[in-house]
């Protein structure tokens, strides 16, 4: 397959394991700057490489909620997340894993919701050259 | 096609924007559910630098230095100049305690609306009223000025200024990964600080140990009852029983030199009083003003700080186990999490200036406040010198206008703007006069007016107090007491420190030993004989003016008492006032018991010492230290047993209706014949019936004449229980005795000693029907709280514990919130030989400020358990133990 062939598959049809690698790496990267609505983004550019919607926002979910979820086995690692669980849990009143497992779907929705929005206007921008897998 | 597609797309876009709006809408005080969530920036940082890094370099600063951090956290600080030290500490304190820095700055500077709303209003104007943030910016202006010809100033200035660009590099340093897990929960970032933060932390230090609006509890009493209760309740004679600050100081010599006159001296046959009148049917009003203060208190924790003062003793070598000094100091503080001090330990490196300190500061300011250097040491208590007043202001019917010395002036105004989250702006306008006899008075005093607060009859009171005057003497006090290295160095940081009132204790690797109390104290002789400050003063007239404040050689000291080996103060009288009569000090001392119990502990070991040629240890003063023998027990119990006797000749049934009687009576008998008599024990039952028949007796006692002329003096009637106590041991038919509300029977003290004692019965059997349940314990609680309760899951779990409010390890009340914030001891033996560690302490939390660091509270189970670290003060960094560096900070 030539370059330009492999860019017009990438651009014009449906990629949802690279739209997902892609994704995730930019999830880990685009949340060290603490602007957690910068996940919408990281949903578009998901939305943008999968272009079939329902199918975006599973990918757009779970890249984000994935990266988020290595950042929470970091911090296991690197300092007491299970005593804080339980100090959060008493501040706030919710447990502390409800809390965590509540980050998740937040992220998620944001990627998934990201994702939609990127897919959606992928497909109005490309038309007809879209390119529709069964 | 392509329109369900454009449907699809917005209904995407709809769904985003919404989600988007319900992750950034704050949560009450909490910020949006994404800011909180979300892994970067979020809660769950909170962990991730709650310790210290081993090895950090904080680089591009210009100034230099190392830092180890011992195994609880404390800092030890190489480096060679004050300006690197101040840097060094500004940051290291940021990352202990910025959060606790920056709240309290918001609460004395009156911006805690801004981020709580208005719920927080009154506090806020409470802090704007009081003003320290302005009058720290005349202060600022005063030193700026001065500065240019004063070398001592500049490098106050210059200090400062590195320890506020120390605090703002760490702020630089904070990214989302590492904002502390407060200003995340209430959605702040941090503020930079600057010198005018220092000045406004120090006023407010001040102020709390100053201020006292015990004179308008007076002039109620005054005018409701009559001119010769305040006196007979609050003498400004001592007690025979008491035990002064500074012994045998009297009117014509010190030590056998002669003081120079003074013109503001009096003439030593009494003082006069206040000149104002009476008003008694603006008594309501004066209760309304009086209530509105006690109010106040709570804003500013007065109640906390004030009600358990604190401890400090020095004793001389012939008196030591080592034939040198120890020095002793427990101040009393509110106890909160993080702790109000921060540990550090600084040597100079330098070449040509060799010193080491080991202090606490508070944080928010970069001097040690108590501590000792490589040749001296220091301590304080509150002296309660009188130190400040209140004037009955006469104001023109639109206010811009007051009487001052019969001449009319303009009230200064000034409009402070108030901030509410969620409202708009408050302006707040404050009016001032000022009392500006002398030139050093001169500065705006505020005034309170009673219509505004919600209180009837108008009336418009100012408070006059040193520490609104553009007086740097603090700066320059502590400055020179962190560099002394002898007592002459000593005398120049008393000759400038001005306020509060402090008794300062001292001793040195020379053997020396002294207690100064020193602060700037009025001189009320406007007319030429000096008045009290007992009461509220004339605003109008001039007479009630200060003329000055007390010379300095006229203020009770002491240095190498010829008749004691000892000096200690526990916030007593100063002096002997039938002897030191020419100078008006104080009325308003804290009770008697715990400055006696001091006394008598050294008095003793003096006998043994001159008997038996004992001296006193090092394990010795951290008993006297955590001691729980309270005096007022040794005085009054066994008066209540000889009463009960007299009372019960053939004793009292063990069942039946007076079954809690014979109990209670037992266990105070078996109390008082035990060895642990007198202690207040936690796992006794004794002390619980003591504790709580001493109040009874004493509300029996004063408050049906308060009630009977309309007077609330609140919990000041704690005050009396010197007077109840001279009352009870030399004049028990007194008329305080009997009660108003019985015609026809006299009551007597034995009487009314009876009562107590049942209606205490009835008291505990409400909370604990079970009389092996009335523990001290159960009843008196400590309950250290993080930040005043903010986040109740930071707090220490309570539990029950020994002591009272007039034992030497001091615990007040029954929810005990302030005690001993340090228990410092320091062993001149080891000083002088250089060893590596000088001393011991304790501190009630530990230096981080984080709750989640295991520096939060090490150093609270040691303080709890009534036990001490030893303070770790090698001399050069070479001497610092390697096994002992758990974190190293470098600074370029």
């Amino acid at each position: 397959m030539s370059i330009v062939t492999g860019i017009k598959e990438l651009f014009y049809s449906e990629n949802v394991f690279i739209g997902f690698i892609i994704a995730f790496v930019l999830a880990l990267y685009l949340e060290i700057t603490g602007v957690y609505l910068l996940m919408l983004l990281v949903g578009g550019v998901a939305g943008f490489f999968v272009k079939r919607g329902w199918l975006s926002f599973i990918i757009g979910f779970m890249s984000v909620a994935l990266a988020w979820g290595i950042y929470f086995i970091f911090f296991a690692f690197i300092g007491p997340l299970g005593e804080f669980f339980i100090l959060i849990g008493s501040i706030i009143g919710i447990s502390g894993v409800i809390l965590m497992i509540l980050s998740l779907i937040i992220g998620g929705l944001l990627g998934g919701i990201g994702a939609l929005v990127g897919a959606y206007t992928t497909q109005l921008i490309l038309g007809d050259k879209y390119i529709r897998k069964s | 096609m392509e329109k369900r597609l454009i449907i699809k797309l917005s209904a995407s876009v709809v769904g985003m924007l919404l989600l988007s709006a319900f992750l950034i809408t704050p949560i009450g005080i909490l910020p949006g559910l994404g800011s909180l969530l979300s892994p970067i920036g979020g809660i769950w940082n909170g962990p991730n630098y709650a310790e210290y890094p081993s090895m950090k370099e904080v680089r591009g600063t210009g100034y230099s230095g190392t830092v180890y951090r011992d195994e609880l956290g404390i800092p030890h600080i190489f480096t060679s100049g004050q300006n690197d030290l101040s840097y060094i500490i500004g940051y290291l304190q940021a990352i202990d305690r910025l959060f606790s820095m920056d709240m309290q700055k918001r609460v004395i500077t009156g911006r805690v609306s801004e981020i709580l709303g208005s719920n927080s209003l009154e506090m806020d104007k409470y802090y704007r009223l009081l003003g320290f943030a302005r009058s720290a910016e005349e202060l600022w202006n005063k030193i700026e000025e001065d500065a240019q010809s004063d070398l001592e100033l500049l490098l106050l200035i210059d200090s400062m200024r590195a320890y506020c660009a120390g605090v703002n590099r760490y702020i630089d340093e904070i990214t989302p990964n590492n904002l502390p897990l407060e200003y995340i929960l209430l959605g702040l970032q941090p503020e930079y600080w600057t010198v005018l933060d220092i000045l406004t932390f120090v006023k407010y230090e001040s102020w709390a140990l100053t201020y006292s609006e015990f004179d308008i509890a007076m002039t109620i009493i005054r005018d409701a009852m009559g001119d010769d209760i305040p006196p007979e309740l609050v003498p400004y004679e001592p007690f025979p029983f008491e035990k002064v600050v500074v012994p045998n100081f009297k009117d014509n010599t010190s030590g056998g030199i002669p003081k120079p006159k003074s013109s503001a001296m009096g003439n030593g046959g009494g003082f006069s009083q206040s000149s104002l009148e009476k008003i008694p049917e603006l008594k309501e009003d004066l209760q309304g003003i009086f209530n509105l203060f006690q109010n106040f208190n709570l804003f500013g924790l007065k109640d906390q700080i004030i009600q358990a003062c604190s401890n400090n003793w020095v004793i001389n070598g012939s008196l030591s186990y080592s034939g040198k000094p120890i020095l002793c100091n427990d101040p009393h503080f509110q106890l909160i999490l993080p702790s109000v001090l921060w540990e550090f330990h600084f040597v100079n490196t330098s070449e040509n200036f060799y010193n080491s300190l080991y202090g606490v500061a508070f944080p928010g300011a970069p001097s040690a406040v108590m501590g000792h250097t490589a040749y001296i040491s220091w301590g304080m208590t509150n002296s309660f010198y009188d130190q400040n007043d209140f004037y009955l202001e006469k104001l023109n019917n639109e206010g811009t206008k007051y009487i001052f010395n019969n001449t009319e002036r303009d009230i200064e105004t000034v409009t402070e703007l108030i901030k509410i989250k969620g409202q708009s702006d408050y302006n707040y306008e404050i009016k001032f006069t000022r009392h500006n006899w002398t030139e050093q008075d001169n500065f705006k005093c505020p005034i309170i007016n009673s219509t505004e607060f919600g209180y009837p009859g108008n009336l418009n009171i100012s408070i006059k107090w040193p520490g609104y005057a553009p007086d740097y003497g603090i700066l320059k006090g502590f400055y020179r007491l962190n560099n002394a290295k002898n007592i002459n160095d000593f005398i120049e940081a008393m000759r400038v420190y001005g306020c509060p009132g402090l008794n300062f204790i001292y001793a040195d690797v020379e053997g020396n030993i002294a207690i100064y109390p020193k602060g700037n104290y009025p001189v009320r002789n406007a007319t030429g004989v000096v008045k009290e400050g007992r009461y509220i003063m004339n605003g109008s007239n001039g007479e009630d003016e200060w003329t000055g404040y007390i010379p300095f050689d006229w203020i009770p000291h002491k240095i190498n008492p010829p008749d004691q080996m000892y000096l200690a103060s526990a916030n007593q009288r100063t002096v002997n006032t039938t002897e030191y009569t020419k100078y008006y000090t104080s009325y308003g001392f804290v009770n008697s018991y715990r400055s006696r119990r001091i006394n008598q502990l050294l008095e003793n070991e003096s006998y043994y010492h001159k008997t038996f040629g004992t001296n006193i240890t090092i394990e010795k003063m951290k008993k006297f230290q955590t001691d729980y023998y309270d005096i007022a027990a040794e005085v009054f119990v066994p008066i209540l047993l000889e009463t009960l006797k007299n009372a019960y000749p053939t004793g009292v049934p063990a069942t039946g209706e007076t079954e809690l009687l014979y109990m209670s009576i037992e266990a105070l008998k078996a109390w008082n014949e035990s060895d642990a008599r007198w202690i207040m024990d936690k796992d006794l039952i004794a002390p619980t019936i003591f504790n709580v028949w001493l109040e009874i007796y004493q509300n029996f006692t004063f408050l049906d004449e308060f009630e009977d002329a309309n007077v609330n003096i609140g919990g000041r009637v704690a005050y009396l229980t010197d007077y109840l106590e001279y009352l009870t041991r030399y004049n028990q038919t007194s008329k305080w005795f009997d009660s108003i509300s019985t015609s026809g029977t006299t009551e007597n003290a034995s009487m009314i000693m009876l009562m107590a004692l049942n209606e205490t019965m009835e008291v505990l059997s409400t909370d604990f029907e079970n009389f092996n349940d009335w523990l001290w314990r159960n009843f008196h609680i400590m309950d250290i709280q993080y930040l005043q309760g903010l986040v109740p899951a930071f707090n220490m779990p309570k539990y029950g514990c020994s002591g009272s409010s007039r034992t030497l390890n001091v615990a007040s009340g029954y929810f005990i919130h302030s005690g001993p914030c340090m228990r410092l001891i320091v062993d001149f033996e080891k000083l002088v030989n250089q060893e590596l560690y000088s001393g011991y302490i304790s501190i009630p939390g530990g230096q981080s400020g984080n709750p989640l660091s295991s520096h939060y509270d090490d150093n609270y189970q040691i303080w709890k358990n009534n036990d001490y670290y030893q303070i770790l003060f090698p001399r050069n960094i070479s001497a610092y133990p390697l096994n002992k560096i758990y974190s190293t900070v470098i600074f370029s």
